[in-house]
């Protein structure tokens, strides 16, 4: 290679550089402001529809506003993993309120006096 | 496991152990009776006309506690300052004995449905009503004013018995105790409690170092001096706490799901006598 000509050098260096592209693009999925955001609105969402049915869990909406701070400091992955977490809370909530609004005495207090 | 988690872990696996869930359909006299039974059978020693007194009827270690606390009670300034505000005239140069005419002595009568408005009145909606009819803004709810006008209330109606009506003549009243007895056993919250998960199967057991009420009572006291607020809290105050120990975010006080907790809850305690304002740790 040390006496390949100077146009083929170029003709290499192009080669690894379309070589190695895609693994390029993979590394630059890192998560961005606009994912941290949807991540966000999702967990949002997701808490209304529990508060909707009287199901929202304590500590929902203070997940999702330090979610918020998260993204606004640039630290998006970490947002990201806490939006997730609070979305699903709001998800378990909503199903919770659905599965309990029939809720009744348990049997072994009424029974006991049949 | 850390403690604490070895203590959530035992609580999640204890509300597991104890189902919660739709039994056949039983008349609210019916749930009263049963509901009553169940804590005169579960504490044989306490007689009835005890278990208006909570904790302190089932544990006697705290009781010794209590029975020194109540020597000076950290409530009375509350009941000084709500006779105050009871007899200070409003703006209009009315006040609140203008709109209860039989005050102070009137916490017996609540909560109770009231069929003009559709609802379960609470004393404390009932104080603010009065209020913003004469022009006044509304106090808040948690502690504070209404606490001490709702303090020298309940003192001067202490000895009058719990006797809270559900009219049968209007269904809206059964569905808002069907409501307040759904709110009080459905599970809600991370912890994936109710609020029966404590307070019936597991009353007078052990949460760390405190032992679990008995549902049968809680409605006799309030408002209440609690330690652990340092300060006098109304009922719905403390409605708002439970809901946030289990990690559910808690609703509005005096607000229509709390209204009929209240109703339900009460109308449990049925026949038990009015004793407070209570203090309680």
């Amino acid at each position: 290679m040390i006496t390949t000509k100077r146009g083929d050098g170029y003709g290499l260096a192009a080669g690894v550089l379309a070589a190695l592209l895609p693994l390029g693009a993979a590394w630059s999925e890192t998560p961005d402001r606009a994912q941290a955001l949807a991540g966000i609105e999702a967990a949002e969402a997701a808490r209304q529809r529990a508060d909707s049915v009287g199901g929202e869990w304590r500590d929902t909406a203070a997940m999702i506003a330090r979610a918020r701070e998260l993204a606004e400091a640039g630290r998006y992955p970490d947002a990201i993993e806490l939006a997730d977490q609070a979305k699903r809370q709001g998800e378990l909530g909503y199903d919770q309120a659905l599965g309990e609004q029939n809720a009744d005495f348990p049997a072994y207090v009424l029974d006991r006096s049949r | 496991m850390t403690k604490h988690g070895f203590l959530l872990a035992t609580l999640v696996l204890a509300g597991a152990a104890l189902p919660i869930g739709p039994v056949t359909a039983a008349t609210p006299e019916e749930e009263q009776a049963a509901f009553q039974a169940y804590f005169k059978q579960r504490f044989p020693n306490v007689p009835e006309d005890e278990f208006k007194n909570g904790t302190y009827a089932i544990d006697p270690v705290t009781r010794e506690n209590w029975e020194a606390i109540e020597e000076f009670p950290p409530y009375e300034n509350a009941i000084s300052q709500g006779e105050t505000l009871w007899n200070t005239p409003f703006a209009d140069g009315q006040g609140y004995a203008d709109c209860f005419p039989d005050g102070p002595a009137i916490m017996g009568r609540y909560p109770h449905w009231d069929r003009e408005r559709g609802l379960v009145m609470t004393l404390p909606l009932a104080l603010n009503a009065c209020r913003t009819a004469h022009g006044e803004t509304p106090l808040k709810y948690k502690k504070g004013p209404i606490a001490d006008l709702l303090a020298y209330i309940a003192f001067e109606s202490r000895g009058q018995i719990t006797q809270v009506e559900i009219p049968e003549d209007d269904p809206r009243a059964l569905a808002a105790y069907e409501q307040g007895k759904r709110f009080y056993f459905a599970r809600r919250g991370q912890l994936n409690f109710a609020c029966g998960h404590c307070h019936l199967a597991t009353s007078g057991a052990r949460l760390r170092t405190e032992t679990l009420s008995p549902a049968y009572g809680h409605t006799t006291h309030w408002p209440v001096y609690r330690s652990d607020w340092g300060e006098m809290g109304t009922l719905h105050r403390r409605f708002a706490g439970c809901n946030e120990q289990v990690r559910a975010k808690a609703f509005e006080p005096q607000g229509e799901e709390y209204r009929n907790l209240e109703y339900f809850l009460t109308y449990m305690n049925n026949g038990l006598e009015l004793n407070g304002p209570g203090a309680r740790k």
